[in-house]
């Protein structure tokens, strides 16, 4: 047994936290921008073309699951991609303002760091797969995606954000529970696109030698 | 003559979104100061809607200012076909929820229960919701101006302005050129969906998300085709060896028109301060 679980975490030790700070190679340099460019175009998608529940809340956010999965396979690249998504596609793209894009995106970038620092960190050790290929056939790595992905950094992304536009005026305070609720639920619902795009699409990145092992390559 | 002259007339330029008219004041004017009066009127709107009672005039004035410019840009055709319908849904969704969640005034039009709960609707919060949907119409007013007068070169030539590294700049370059080809790519690739009669256009959820899963597979490796194609390209035209870039033609400095708009930035912005 013990064997067994020294084999599966053998197998994920490439994919760390370690910074790897290294020289990019043109191919990735060019990848990276292309990814942030899927974002954003994602992102514009899911801003203006699905229901609007609430001032400034559309409904299904389609970016969400790519920039997951962006994030485990290219770590500090994926967490930007989610930032700019937020801040030019669901942002400035669709007319939102300079001051609540900003506080948008923030609302999306830190769930990306947090699910990267947790696969990358304490799942890897404890037989998860870092890439997250294993969500439809392993039980302990759904209940993972679940808790953490779909849950706890979704919710801090929900309530985050509704948080910023009461700031801003533009949702009554009285109404905050009722806006993250619609926020973290659309949410959730196009998560699940994750662990599909995760399981097929994985091998195919990971046979051009183009998934970081640490943070930057 | 008369036809050329017409023909200069019409000319327009490819923008982030669209295109503008290429003579249009606001299409010409520096990106940086461009950007730092979206900034400064965005800033002066918010501090006008946190307000109790919104500053009406004042978010009225903005949508004026951004109006008046969308039309001089030659833009406001692309704002009223791909945005307009969009912005009502989401202006009409403001002012309910601002009725319904903000119970505030004495004297009621009229009221209706609803769910067992008895809801107010007053002149005053009839005025603040008209309030902070004419704030939320004109800073995405000005921000779609900004977006649809301004060239992805002026960006990288702003960027350029500003002394960041060449590493930096080209990669903001290749996102912005990168939008164009993956939407055309993304575009390909719904066609198809649709062609084979995929529930993109259906209202179930379900189908939504489970025709989005079939759009996600071929776009990622559409993108990771595109990007081992572009990286080819630019190494083999010596890029990781490159230490600069060839000049901008269009490179635009800062005129005296431009520190006339920031300076009515700043007085717009000190404005609601003041009142």
């Amino acid at each position: 047994m013990g064997e067994l679980a020294a084999g599966i975490n053998d197998k994920f030790s490439q994919y760390t936290l370690r910074w790897r700070g290294g020289k990019l190679t043109t191919t990735q340099y060019a990848l990276f921008a292309i990814q942030m460019a899927v974002v954003i175009l994602l992102s514009w998608l899911g801003a203006i073309a699905t229901p609007v529940v609430g001032p400034g809340i559309g409904f299904l956010y389609w970016a969400y699951p790519f920039f997951v999965v962006f994030t485990l396979w290219w770590g500090i690249w994926g967490i930007l991609g989610a930032w700019v998504g937020a801040f030019i596609g669901s942002g400035l793209l669709t007319g939102l303002p300079v001051l609540p894009a900003l506080g948008f995106s923030i609302g999306d970038l830190i769930p990306a760091l947090l699910i990267f620092l947790l696969y990358r960190g304490y799942l890897r050790k404890h037989g998860v797969d870092p890439l997250g290929r294993d969500i439809l056939k392993s039980k302990k790595s759904a209940f993972w995606f679940a808790v953490w992905v779909m849950g706890i950094t979704n919710i801090f992304g929900g309530l985050w954000g509704v948080w910023i536009l009461v700031i801003l005026g533009f949702v009554p305070a009285n109404a905050y529970l009722l806006g993250a609720g619609l926020w973290i639920l659309g949410d959730a619902i196009v998560l699940l696109i994750a662990p599909f795009l995760s399981k097929y699409v994985t091998p195919v990145v990971e046979r051009f030698g183009l998934i970081n092992s640490g943070w930057v390559s | 003559m008369l036809g050329s002259q017409q023909r200069s007339k019409k000319r327009r330029v490819k923008t982030i979104l669209f295109s503008a008219r290429s003579d249009s004041f606001y299409v010409n004017m520096n990106p940086i100061a461009k950007f730092l009066l979206l900034l400064l009127l965005s800033i002066g709107v918010v501090v006008s809607i946190i307000k109790p009672v919104p500053d009406l005039a004042y978010n009225l004035l903005v949508l004026a200012f951004a109006i008046g410019f969308l039309a001089e840009s030659g833009t406001i055709k692309y704002m009223v076909k791909s945005y307009l319908a969009l912005l009502v849904v989401a202006l009409l969704v403001m002012m309910v929820w601002w009725i319904l969640f903000n119970q505030i005034g004495t004297n009621p039009i009229f009221t209706i229960s609803l769910f067992g709960a008895s809801l107010k609707v007053t002149y005053l919060s009839i005025y603040v919701g008209i309030g902070k949907i004419s704030g939320y119409a004109s800073m995405a007013f000005m921000t779609l101006l900004t977006i649809m007068s301004t060239r992805d070169a002026d960006i990288i030539s702003a960027l350029r302005k500003l002394g960041l590294p060449l590493k930096v700049v080209f990669f903001a370059s290749l996102v912005a050129r990168s939008l164009n080809i993956m939407s055309d790519d993304l575009d390909s690739i719904r066609q198809a969906q649709f062609a084979r009669g995929s529930g993109a256009t259906s209202n179930n959820i379900i189908k939504k998300v489970s025709s989005f899963v079939m759009l996600s597979i071929p776009l990622t490796t559409s993108m990771i085709k595109r990007s081992v194609d572009m990286g080819f390209a630019l190494e083999s035209r010596g890029f990781s060896k490159s230490k600069g870039m060839s000049g901008f033609i269009g490179e635009k400095r800062i005129r005296f028109s431009d520190a006339v708009i920031i300076a009515f930035g700043v007085f717009m912005l000190a404005l609601p301060f003041l009142a």
